[in-house]
């Protein structure tokens, strides 16, 4: 039996993490609104929260495109991809808002409260500012206001973020583990990775549209300032993992379908060494005296097993904290999880795994470490 | 003012509001009832869960149609060292 | 060794230099955390600096203003309806009347209730909205009165200034003025075509030598209205040349839009 779905599993380092994310994003739009009120008392604002939620969303899609590679880089960063998908559903509301507005009076359920217009939380979008109170249907309007595809600099940077919006709202309805379940971890991974489509798409969104009217240097500055970083730390962390990738199995012939993977000695206590047998990596653990291997990939989010850590008996996910006993790639019940399993054999402190992987949940005995074999040549 | 954009567009809203509004009807009694013969982990009231895939059963209705037509539940993925096994097993 | 026996609570390492490991559901260990404490207040530095110069590099902040009025004056309806208010106080020179276009209160021109008292002194109430020299009013409608004892009788005839060619832009006489940020260019041209297209006076802004801004109304060959054929050409740099004639401190240029190029 597996366990049953909640709307989220709430716990206090997720409610840290939220409240924070949460906090700053209201401190940048106060922030914003005081900064402009600063320059002219009387502007209207509305023109302007357009701004202030776009360039919300814009800078917080560059956190959490940072966290991935920074995790990769340095496993500190670990605890802020935890909860990233709180920040990836946030970052979509914020462009809604960009697009659509947003007024807490008006919300279905919260509109029957009867004193809510005491607060007067509410912002106009770009579908109502521009493209509202005019002859044609606002949606009609912003597709067809512009349809200059042809050209670099006439060509119309709505398109582009609705692309970007769309994509963001495709994984907002995902983020759930339901979908992550039904979809499978690989499919719902691949519809995950078009978040680097939408982040192209709202990179031309503000350079065809945005800097094209605001003119200002730093404003180039700094939207060519966060592409260059966003691409550099994803090619560092792209050229780090190709190194520890080296596939096993063509370096030493298999004997009998087992591969040598290297040496007793050179995985610490509770961890794991990672190596690419039968066409994908294969996580080695040592623990308790024992070696098992198991295959590194997490059947939750597709983590790297490997990257984990054997605690309380059970190996676990860096990501999410999923865990899987290692003598079975089984969870624990009442969890359902489970992943392939390697038969080990050691001979001296040299370890050796099948090429063959046993299906998940299969039972696969621990290669236990004799005194004398660590350290040994 | 490009004209047959303008005349396009309604129609193409049009279709991808049946397409969502048919979606939205299936969600009903998806989320109510029908939802546990796909996944089983869907148990117990849990309305807020319930509440929460509602959006993406509206876009992803037809895959959820098609595994109650064949009567299949919660796949599990299929990656190199999966296939590989069962390709050993058998 | 850290004396503080709370830690032995901890399940995992209590000394950073020990093999930490972070999961959701467990205790923050130490050096993580410690980690963290440095790292989040960082990107909070970072959210109020993006904050608060974020807004600052925005250029687009116009003196443009709504303001509620009412005027008296002859109501012209060609090439668009706009309202001639004779000048309070001695006139030395130039125009007897200041010109103010008219709009609806949405993306459209003025309504029947305005147009059809065209050639005749009215009173109108409504929003004004100005930048620089250039003043709408929008207005749902026009009330007829009596023309003023000691107001000019017609409008004076224009200055014809003769052919020029202008590189600038077409906005809406509405939202430039407005409160829009921007009222012009590429962000704002879908709400420009639907400000001119439902009636708002098409305007030319070109710029000076000094880079002083002048607008020029816009008008066929004929002096005709060009709204629905300039649609495609809105917030594109454009290059005009035509006839321009000037009324006052207004200017109108008259043009085949056929003949507008891109610049």
């Amino acid at each position: 039996m597996s366990v049953a779905y909640k709307s989220i599993q709430w716990n206090r380092f997720k409610i840290t993490y939220d409240i924070l994310l949460w906090v700053s994003i209201a401190l940048y739009i106060a922030l914003f609104t005081w900064s402009a009120h600063l320059m002219g008392p009387d502007l209207d604002m509305r023109g302007l929260q357009i701004r202030a939620y776009g360039s919300a969303a814009f800078l917080l899609l560059h956190v959490i495109l940072s966290i991935g590679p920074l995790c990769r880089l340095d496993r500190r960063f670990l605890p802020l991809l935890y909860n990233r998908r709180h920040m990836g559903v946030t970052m979509f509301l914020l462009g809604l808002v960009h697009v659509i507005g947003f007024n807490l009076a008006k919300i279905p359920l919260l509109d029957k409260i009867p004193s809510i217009n005491k607060f007067p939380l509410k912002t106009t979008g770009a579908l109502t500012w521009y493209h509202d109170f005019g002859n044609l249907d606002p949606i009609v309007s912003l597709f067809a206001g512009n349809t200059h595809y042809e050209s670099f600099i006439r060509f119309p940077f709505e398109s582009l973020g609705v692309i970007g919006l769309a994509i963001l709202f495709l994984m907002a309805i995902t983020s759930h583990d339901f979908w992550l379940a039904n979809l499978t971890a690989p499919i719902w991974k691949g519809l995950h990775m078009l978040v680097y489509v939408a982040y192209a798409a709202l990179v031309g969104h503000v350079v065809l549209g945005a800097i094209q009217t605001n003119r200002h240097p730093i404003l180039t500055i700094m939207v060519g300032l966060g592409l260059v970083w966003i691409t550099a730390i994803h090619l560092i962390a792209a050229l780090r993992e190709r190194k520890g990738d080296r596939p096993v199995a063509n370096a030493t012939p298999a004997v009998d379908n087992y591969v040598e993977i290297g040496s007793i000695s050179e995985i610490p206590d509770n961890r794991a060494k990672i190596v690419a047998v039968a066409g994908e990596r294969v996580a080695v653990f040592k623990y308790d005296g024992k070696v098992s291997a198991i295959s590194n990939v997490c059947q939750h989010q597709n983590g790297p097993l490997g990257e984990g850590k054997v605690i309380d008996g059970c190996i676990t996910c860096p990501w999410h904290g999923y865990q899987y006993l290692p003598e079975t790639g089984g969870s624990p019940p009442p969890f359902a999880e489970s992943v392939p399993t390697f038969n080990v054999r050691l001979e001296g402190d040299r370890i050796f795994i099948s090429t063959i992987p046993n299906p998940p949940g299969t039972q696969t005995p621990a290669a236990p470490i004799h005194p004398g074999m660590e350290g040994r040549a | 003012m490009n004209s047959f954009a303008i005349a396009c567009i309604p129609h193409l809203m049009r279709v991808i509001s049946i397409y969502l509004t048919i979606g939205a009807i299936f969600s009903i009694p998806f989320v109510t009832f029908l939802i546990r013969f796909v996944d089983p982990s869907a148990r117990g009231l849990a309305i807020g869960f319930r509440l929460l895939i509602i959006p993406g059963v509206c876009i992803f209705w037809p895959l959820f149609v098609w595994r109650l037509i064949r009567r299949k539940q919660t796949p599990t993925e299929r990656n190199i060292h999966r296939l590989r096994a069962q390709q050993n097993a058998a | 060794m850290n004396p503080d026996p709370m830690n032995k609570r901890d399940s995992q390492a209590s000394n950073p230099t020990e093999d930490e490991f972070f999961s959701g559901y467990s205790r923050l260990p130490k050096g993580i955390k410690r980690f963290l404490f440095r790292f989040i207040p960082l990107l909070f530095v970072g959210v109020a600096l993006f904050g608060f110069f974020v807004p600052r590099l925005h250029d687009q902040f116009n003196a443009g203003k709504f303001g509620g009025g009412e005027l008296q004056g002859f109501l012209v309806g060609e090439p668009v309806p706009h309202l001639l208010v004779p000048r309070k106080g001695k006139v030395e020179s130039g125009s007897k009347f200041s010109r103010y276009l008219l709009s609806a209160n949405n993306k459209a021109g003025v309504s029947a209730k305005v147009t059809d008292h065209v050639g005749k002194w009215v009173k109108i109430k409504g929003l004004m909205v100005h930048r620089n020299n250039l003043t709408l009013m929008t207005t749902g409608k026009a009330e007829p009165v009596a023309a003023p004892a000691n107001a000019p009788i017609a409008p004076e005839p224009g200055i014809e200034l003769g052919e020029f060619s202008l590189k600038g832009e077409i906005l809406d006489g509405k939202c430039y003025p407005g409160v829009m940020k921007p009222g012009q260019g590429k962000t704002h041209r879908a709400c420009a075509i639907r400000c001119i297209s439902g009636g708002v006076p098409a305007v030319f802004l070109s710029h000076n030598d000094q880079g002083d801004p002048l607008y020029f109304l816009l008008a066929d060959s004929a002096g005709k209205a060009v709204n629905k054929q300039v649609l495609e050409m809105v917030a594109d740099p454009l290059e005009i040349t035509g006839q321009v004639t000037q009324y006052g401190d207004f200017f109108l240029l008259k043009a085949d839009p056929s003949s507008y190029k891109l610049s």
